[in-house]
């Protein structure tokens, strides 16, 4: 389903993605780990379409087609979906008034017949249930004066109504509880089918206890260093990834800084 | 007497025609007014950008045209709804300054589509109308020149009384043409059951270099309650001009939701003046929208004349192209506990041009006064202009002033939220353009209005 070769990215200047390669298959959930500044959200955002990175050289390539040629909206309809790690308030505009104008735009895509108010509503009550969502969030503006728990299971929410075949989740599950964690990975589980792809991209393992991934990949210095079965996330946590950038051999000042925060991290998130 | 300038003879001479016409009908002191407006507008002349309160607002357009003034509200009655809002229960005056005929505009009780002419719900209902549970006489809805002729206490006692035209020359000129235009008065403890709706409608498409001077008075008794909706359209690109004036007076806890829309044709100036007196516990609810028109200025000025007055302003301006549009607000507060809140927002697009002044006087006795102003506006174009400017002249002491600007363009961050879900950018554009406006046009309480106001403004964006 997705195919990155080789993918550098740079953002004013400066190289974030230093030669990602990465294929997922149908079916497949992959959870990409690593440490703050390691290059995994940018990866996220690059495959969504941000045009603030800039692509410097390699190639991606989701059902065949060249996924970087195509704009953000093109890649959406076509069925690729990113989970923001900080979904945007968006004041003035409807939920509801915006997310069907998004479900329709897909259905428009797909040759299907746009979703008028009653069936769209039914269908989004449904949804609903599953993320354990109120529905009074759906009468307010997009995200508006939501709490950092009610974004990401609005995320997930958005997720289930759009219906991808490659779902990106970035950090998802930060800022969650783990009663917010579990419902989220719910509804996230529920999406999962032979059809679709999820890519986690996710600083903890916790989620993974929830979410089991067939691939885990250890991302650092905007490269993938490291890929394994779901014990190798088990082993991130138990380690931390102190070992990665020894591995890599490219444990810098910069690097031990970010690590110490990721510890005092854990520790506030657990 | 100062001599007349070669750009003021033409207005001089339109003057006596009215005048001469004019004289009989509805007392001396009408007569009266209108020469003192003229001999002050001579003496005035045009303002120019020399003028600190026309700074950025140049009327060199309007006087090079040589605009000559219409008679009188002529025409039949056409009906017209400027924002195509449908369906909504309203009493109507129309006021098309078009054609032949002096018809003149009746009352109407409306419900129905506004350019539908044959609508079978419409029934003429002459200018005096008593709204259920109101006594005889104690409401009027109609032509100002039939308040005038029937000698109303009321019109005399406030017709260009608080719209002082001293030392503002498009108020002299638009007093010294004081003819016609629209009356609303409700006498005490009145909940008028539904809103008036007044059109004035300058279609230049067959007449150029046309001027019209259209009045409002509106008095709204002690107790009272009114939503007036006052809209000026026009279609075609000739050139012409709008000079507006209205009146608003709020007796003691008087109530009034007033909707001043503007969608004028593209070569059309629009001047407007809206001036409200408030008494002791009344509240006033402005809601302007202007869109259309080369070059727009609506000014709004509300005297806080009672204690514990309520003054709330809410402003959208939409420009494109080369429009220029000027929103000049004051509001004086000169009574103890009042309370005012404005906001105006605008969205610009190409080389538009907005000016912004918003003026809060709070006078020494005016104690315990809350005022609040903000100014937002949303640039679509490298190219287009805003000066924005807060004027604060706070003499008490014992008060709360708040002001602020904020002037930006569309949040990159929204942008790709948006695009990231399906949404091609044209799409995302409109929709957050609409979020921004939409603070303003959720005001509307009419519903079909907010709609047809709200399609108006997105259309005009080409967003």
């Amino acid at each position: 389903m997705l195919e990155v070769r080789n993918l550098h990215a740079r953002v004013e200047g400066k190289e974030i993605l230093r030669g990602i390669d990465l294929i997922v298959k149908a079916g497949e959930v992959h959870a990409i780990m690593g440490p703050n500044g390691s290059g995994k959200s940018t990866l996220a955002q690059v495959l969504a379409g941000r045009d603030t990175y800039e692509v410097t050289d390699g190639e991606v390539l989701y059902k065949g087609e060249d996924l970087l040629e195509m704009a953000p909206e093109l890649r959406a309809v076509e069925g690729v979906f990113l989970g923001f790690q900080y979904p945007v308030e968006i004041p003035g505009l409807n939920s509801l008034y915006f997310l069907r104008a998004a479900v329709n735009a897909a259905r428009a895509h797909r040759g299907e017949e746009e979703l008028d108010a009653v069936d769209f509503m039914a269908l989004a009550k449904e949804r609903m249930k599953a993320v354990e969502m109120g529905e009074d969030l759906l009468r307010r503006p997009v995200n508006a004066g939501f709490s950092g728990g009610e974004k990401k299971r609005a995320e997930i929410f958005q997720m289930t109504m759009l219906e991808p075949t490659l779902a990106i989740l970035d950090e998802t599950d930060s800022g969650l509880d783990i009663d917010a964690l579990k419902v989220v990975s719910h509804g996230i589980n529920l999406f999962r089918g032979p059809d679709r792809a999820i890519i986690l991209v996710t600083h903890y393992q916790r989620l993974l206890n929830y979410v089991v991934p067939d691939v885990v990949h250890v991302i650092h210095n905007g490269r993938l260093v490291k890929s394994g079965g779901k014990e190798l996330a088990r082993e991130l946590e138990d380690t931390g990834y102190s070992w990665v950038e020894d591995a890599a051999g490219k444990g810098t000042d910069d690097t031990m800084g970010q690590r110490t925060g990721y510890a005092a991290d854990r520790e506030g998130g657990a | 007497m100062t001599e007349a300038s070669a750009e003021q003879q033409g207005y001089l001479e339109d003057f006596e025609k009215l005048a001469a016409r004019a004289s009989r009908n509805g007392g001396a002191w009408v007569g009266d007014l209108r020469r003192r407006a003229m001999d002050r507008f001579r003496s005035l002349g045009f303002p120019t950008t020399r003028d600190e309160e026309w700074k950025y607002t140049s009327l060199e357009g309007l006087r090079r045209a040589r605009l000559r003034t219409i008679d009188t509200v002529t025409g039949g009655a056409r009906r017209h709804d400027p924002f195509d809002s449908g369906d909504w229960e309203r009493y109507e005056l129309m006021f098309p300054w078009t054609g032949e005929g002096k018809t003149g505009p009746g009352v109407r009780e409306g419900r129905g589509r506004g350019s539908d002419a044959g609508n079978a719900n419409v029934a003429e209902k002459g200018s005096n109308r008593v709204a259920a549970g109101a006594r005889d006489g104690d409401v009027f809805i109609g032509r100002l020149a039939d308040a005038v002729e029937l000698r109303l206490p009321w019109v005399e006692a406030h017709l260009g009384r608080h719209a002082d035209y001293d030392g503002h020359a498009l108020r002299a000129l638009n007093t010294a043409f004081v003819e016609d235009g629209a009356a609303v008065r409700l006498g005490r403890g009145v909940d008028l059951d539904r809103p008036v709706h007044m059109v004035f409608l300058a279609d230049a498409g067959q007449e150029s270099n046309r001027i019209v001077h259209p009045r409002t008075l509106v008095v709204v008794g002690a107790g009272s309650r009114l939503t007036l909706v006052e809209a000026y359209a026009g279609s075609g690109g000739a050139v012409g001009c709008t000079n507006a004036v209205t009146e608003i007076v709020l007796e003691d806890d008087a109530e009034l939701d007033h909707y001043r829309l503007v969608r004028e044709g593209g070569g059309t100036f629009h001047l407007g003046s809206v001036q409200v007196h408030q008494s002791r516990n009344s509240r006033y609810r402005s809601h302007s929208v202007i869109t259309g028109g080369a070059m727009t200025r609506v000014e709004l000025n509300a005297l806080l004349d009672g204690e514990g007055a309520d003054c709330l302003l809410q402003g959208l301006y939409v420009a494109g192209g080369s429009q220029h549009v000027d929103s000049r607000t004051a509001i004086e507060h000169a009574k103890p506990h009042g309370t005012s809140s404005e906001l105006y927002k605008g969205v610009l697009n190409d080389r538009a041009r907005a000016v912004f002044n918003g003026k809060i006087v709070v006078r020494k006795e005016a104690q315990k006064t809350d005022a609040r102003q903000s100014n937002r506006n949303l640039m679509l174009s490298r190219d287009a202009e805003i000066d924005s400017k807060p004027q604060l002249e706070i003499l008490a002491d014992d008060v709360r002033c708040a002001h602020g600007t904020t002037i930006g363009q569309l949040e990159e961050d929204e942008m790709f939220y948006l695009r990231s879900r399906g949404l091609d950018a044209a799409v995302a554009r409109k929709l957050l353009v609409h979020g921004f406006a939409s603070e303003i046009l959720d005001g509307v309480a009419i519903e079909p209005l907010r709609d047809g106001l709200t399609n108006r403004v997105l259309s005009e964006l080409r967003a």
